[in-house]
């Protein structure tokens, strides 16, 4: 058993490969991508590389180290998450500089993944410097974040950086083929509105509910100029329970696609259009609205995005943004 | 406190416990670690550091606590070792430690007992510091200084750092301290007074350059200067940035270092592919831009390295437009001179801000956008779309409004609305004379941008009060009511709130008749008449009397002299017929009118047409 077949990751593979054969393993690894690209897959693969017995770059699948990383009990490998909250605290990297004091306890490496890097808090990101920088000869880190632009400066710098890009529409489709499920509209357009991750169109396809509710929304945001108040407020309403899931349904991207294709669409950049299946409805509304009342609809979404993250109260927030964006009113 | 922590032990690159390494060989090393500076002269840059260091080995002038501040990969900790190395040599304190040694190397390796490396960052309490002061006061073992190096030591806690002072302050003799840290500013002033402090700098892209053509001689690696210099630019200046990223473009072009492999590994734009898509740009060809934009996302380019290379390219376009081939700020091929000369040519400065600016926001918001895409878009659109033109369009408006106002003072016959703000009124009038021989070709050439505007030229004013006819109250309601209500809001919200569904009814003479929703706002509205006179003025430029009615109540045209510019109120100025009557009345009783009822007054006048 090789490294999976991550298509479009060909050359983050290959990298982490050619470190694998020519025995140049980094201390520090810091792989980047969107959520759903297979940052994880790719560190687990190496690990298993690096682990196995057969020391051949390669993972064989069958040998105890592969067999115990297959069942996650490799003691030797640690992996670090978010578990309180919505960070990775200074205790947990106190707890990984403990452990990375002793030397492996079955092969030549010791191996800590982080995932979500970029939500160590400031501390734990600090106190993650200097192992970081100089781990023992023995310490592998592989760090796991969205963008190197999110985590510190100092802990960008003392990393072996390899980069997961966003794959294209086509990629998705053919990795969805392949996955085994069957070719539809859906498998298009969950391929479209993924964001260039197969994780997330994968998700989407799964999801019953997703495409009713994307239905409904565009219904709503369709409707939206004629409208009255009171509609505004109930469909709020149904949407905060919705919204507490974010995970699940991406709304404000939705929202944001939703007006970002009417502007193209403007542009007559018909072939971009991510739903692309609402086509026929954009026809109808593209001519109601400017390019620039499109434009600061699409800021003030955003605004709005970073508001609720803050903590402002949603449906409050919700509200005032519809009703903005009803009245045309949004500067 | 964990001192001499475990993880220096494989600094050097030995191989210090044969057999377990990866197939027996040498435990590989990352190369920023492998090339850390040995010596101060294989220190880059930062000579002013250096220099000063040495001296003060020479002079014997130790002192007992240095901070060393600067930015990512810039030396601090080597330095800090290089200088522990100084002291403790077996030659020392000197300026070249010798690095062979075995203080030399037992420090190189980081198992020195007298050299102590801790990690504020995670141990950043009180508690490691009350342990650090316990031991401090025991005499070095080995050499002949005891250093400590407390490296980011901006995460230190406020209890820690105090619980540092005295100890900082007047440490045992033969005790050196030297705290090394990215961010000054976090560290307390008592702190820093007690320091001697030294500023690491960015290093500049020839000394970067240099190093990296050393690492790679050293490890026998091809290169092109090119690549290398694209690396620099990459790393913004931190050595270990620098070095990194050779180390990955040495896995990557399988040690072969050449421009395009490297250019390739950053994700960076070809510059041709950035010449032909800014004149997309300057074409407003959007679809064209939104198609190569989905291009390079799809060839998987980063979107933030894409944005900053455009801000690049545009900076350097800018330089170029602005001083020309000047060979002290550019270090470009041919090819790269002629596409910025391309660009340059078909775009002015003031857009080239612009579109920077633009990018800039663009920039910012990627950071923390989850749909970077849609950002960009939106950026390339703001650039491509007529949206600025509007802009121009409103400032030549505004110009012009400027403009007249200035023709009006020149003419001295500036209207009393406008006269109210003290200033446009009673100083200028006496220069008006000047004034009237600069301004007047002005007005030659600004009629020509304002066909659409009446009463705005010169004829409003010499044809006097008459020119209002030039509106028809479906002027006012189509083309300046919107306006009107956007300039009140602007100033006085509850006014507008007011006005919001008030419709400009009809127009005799000077009196603009407006037609508001119930008696609480007519009788409100009144008492703001000045300050919708004056807005009117402003948008209309036509001294226009407003008058509030409520729906069906519309007073009768009669009730005032509709040609009176100066009637201000109609219920103190009104028909003179009665005005007479009730001023006799006010001057027999020394009284004054309270309230007008309109109501009676028709009443009257039906009567007596009858």
């Amino acid at each position: 058993m090789s490294f999976t077949k991550l298509t479009g990751q060909e050359t983050a593979v290959r990298l982490l490969k050619d470190d694998l054969d020519s025995g140049r393993i980094h201390h520090a690894y810091l792989f980047t991508g969107i959520k759903g690209v297979g940052k994880r897959t790719l560190a687990l693969d190496f690990a298993r590389a690096l682990f196995c017995q057969r020391q051949d770059g390669e993972a064989c699948g069958t040998c105890l180290s592969c067999r115990k990383i297959e069942h996650s009990n490799h003691p030797d490998l640690s992996i670090i998450n978010i578990t309180e909250g919505d960070s990775i605290k200074i205790e947990q990297i106190r707890e990984l500089q403990r452990g990375l004091a002793f030397r492996p306890y079955e092969g030549k490496w010791k191996l800590y993944i982080i995932e979500d890097a970029d939500r160590m808090t400031p501390e734990a990101a600090n106190s993650l410097l200097k192992t970081l920088e100089e781990p023992p000869h023995y310490g592998v880190i592989i760090l796991l974040a969205r963008e190197a632009e999110t985590l510190l400066p100092t802990i960008v710098s003392r990393c072996h950086l390899i980069q997961l890009n966003p794959l294209s529409v086509e990629n998705i489709e053919k990795i969805l083929l392949e996955a085994g499920y069957e070719d539809s509209e859906k498998i298009k357009l969950a391929a479209a509105l993924a964001g260039g991750s197969p994780g997330e169109a994968k998700r989407l396809i799964e999801d019953e509910d997703f495409f009713t509710e994307r239905e409904k929304l565009y219904e709503f945001l369709y409707n939206l100029p004629e409208l009255t108040e009171v509609d505004v407020f109930q469909f709020v309403d149904e949407l905060l329970t919705l919204l507490r899931n974010k995970e699940a349904f991406p709304f404000f991207n939705l929202i944001l696609n939703w007006y970002r294709d009417i502007i193209l669409y403007r542009m007559d950049s018909h072939a971009d259009l991510v739903n692309s299946d609402y086509i026929a409805l954009y026809s109808k509304i593209s001519e109601k609205y400017s390019v620039e009342e499109l434009i600061s609809i699409i800021e003030l979404v955003n605004n709005i995005k970073r508001y609720i993250d803050s903590n402002v109260k949603e449906d409050l927030a919700l509200q005032v943004m519809f009703l903005k964006i009803r009245t045309k009113r949004v500067k | 406190m964990q001192e001499n922590g475990f993880f220096y032990r494989s600094l050097n690159g030995e191989n210090l416990f044969p057999g377990k390494g990866r197939k027996s060989k040498m435990a590989f090393l990352s190369l920023y670690r492998k090339y850390r500076p040995r010596t101060f002269e294989d220190l880059a840059g930062q000579q002013h550091v250096v220099r000063t260091l040495q001296n003060a080995l020479k002079q014997n002038r130790i002192a007992h606590a240095y901070l060393f501040a600067g930015p990512r990969g810039t030396g601090k900790t080597s330095t800090a070792r290089l200088f522990a190395q100084a002291l403790n040599c077996v030659k020392g304190p000197t300026v070249e430690p010798c690095g062979e040694c075995d203080s030399c190397r037992s420090i190189i390796s980081g198992q020195s007992v007298d050299v102590i490396e801790i990690d504020a960052a995670s141990n950043r309490g009180i508690d490691e510091i009350r342990d650090l002061r316990e031991k401090v006061k025991f005499y070095p073992t080995e050499g002949k200084y005891k250093v400590y190096i407390i490296d980011e030591v901006h995460m230190l806690t406020k209890g820690a750092f105090n619980a540092l002072l005295k100890t900082l302050e007047e440490p045992p003799s033969n005790v050196v301290f030297i705290l090394a840290t990215t961010e000054a500013h976090k560290v307390l002033d008592t702190i820093l007074s007690r320091c001697q402090r030294f500023d690491f700098t960015l290093l500049s892209s020839e000394d970067i350059i240099q190093r990296l053509e050393y690492i790679c001689q050293q490890e026998k690696v091809n290169y092109e200067r090119e690549a290398l210099s694209l690396i620099t630019s990459a790393s913004m200046g931190g050595l270990r940035d620098a070095i990194s990223l050779l180390d990955q473009a040495i896995t990557y072009t399988d040690g072969n270092l050449n421009r395009e492999a490297v250019q390739e590994m950053l994700g960076k734009v070809d510059l041709s592919f950035l010449g032909s898509f800014m004149e997309r740009v300057l074409a407003r060809d959007t679809a064209a831009i939104l198609k190569m934009t989905g291009e390079i996302i799809d060839s998987g380019k980063s979107i933030s390295v894409f944005v900053q290379d455009l801000i690049n390219f545009l900076h350097q376009v800018m330089l170029y437009k602005e001083c020309g081939r000047d060979p002290a700020i550019f270090n470009l091929t041919e090819e790269m001179y002629s596409r910025l000369e391309e660009v340059a040519g078909g775009v002015d400065t003031a857009r080239l801000i612009r579109f920077l600016d633009i990018l800039t926001d663009v920039e910012r918001q990627l950071t923390f956008s989850e749909q970077p895409r849609i950002i960009l878009e939106l950026g390339l659109i703001k650039m491509t779309a007529r949206t600025e033109e509007n802009q121009l369009a409103e400032l030549e408006n505004r110009l012009r409004e400027l403009e007249e106002k200035v023709e009006q003072l020149s003419r001295g016959n500036l209207s009393l609305a406008a006269a109210s703000r003290p200033v446009a009124g009673g100083t200028t009038t006496g220069r008006s004379s000047t004034i009237s021989k600069e301004t007047a070709h002005i007005e030659e050439d600004t009629s020509a941008y304002k066909p659409e505007v009446p009463g705005d030229s010169g004829a409003q004013q010499e044809a006097g009060e008459e020119a209002a006819l030039a509106y028809g109250v479906e002027d006012i309601r189509d083309k300046y009511w919107k306006e009107i209500l956007k300039r009140i809001r602007e100033n006085d919200f509850k006014v507008y709130a007011l006005l919001a569904d008030a419709v400009p009814f009809s127009i005799e003479g000077n009196r603009l008749y407006i037609q508001v929703l119930a008696q609480f706002h007519k009788n409100n509205a009144e008492k703001q008449a000045d300050f919708i006179k004056r807005i009117i003025y402003q948008v209309c430029n036509y001294n226009f009397e407003p008058v509030f009615f409520v729906e069906g109540e519309m007073p009768e045209k009669k009730t005032g002299p509709v040609n009176d510019s100066k009637a201000v109120k109609p219920a103190s100025k009104g028909n003179p017929v009665q005005e007479t009557a009730v001023d006799r009345v006010v001057k027999a009783f020394n009284g004054k009118i309270i309230k007008v009822d309109y109501d009676v007054l028709k009443d009257k006048e039906s009567e007596q047409g009858v």
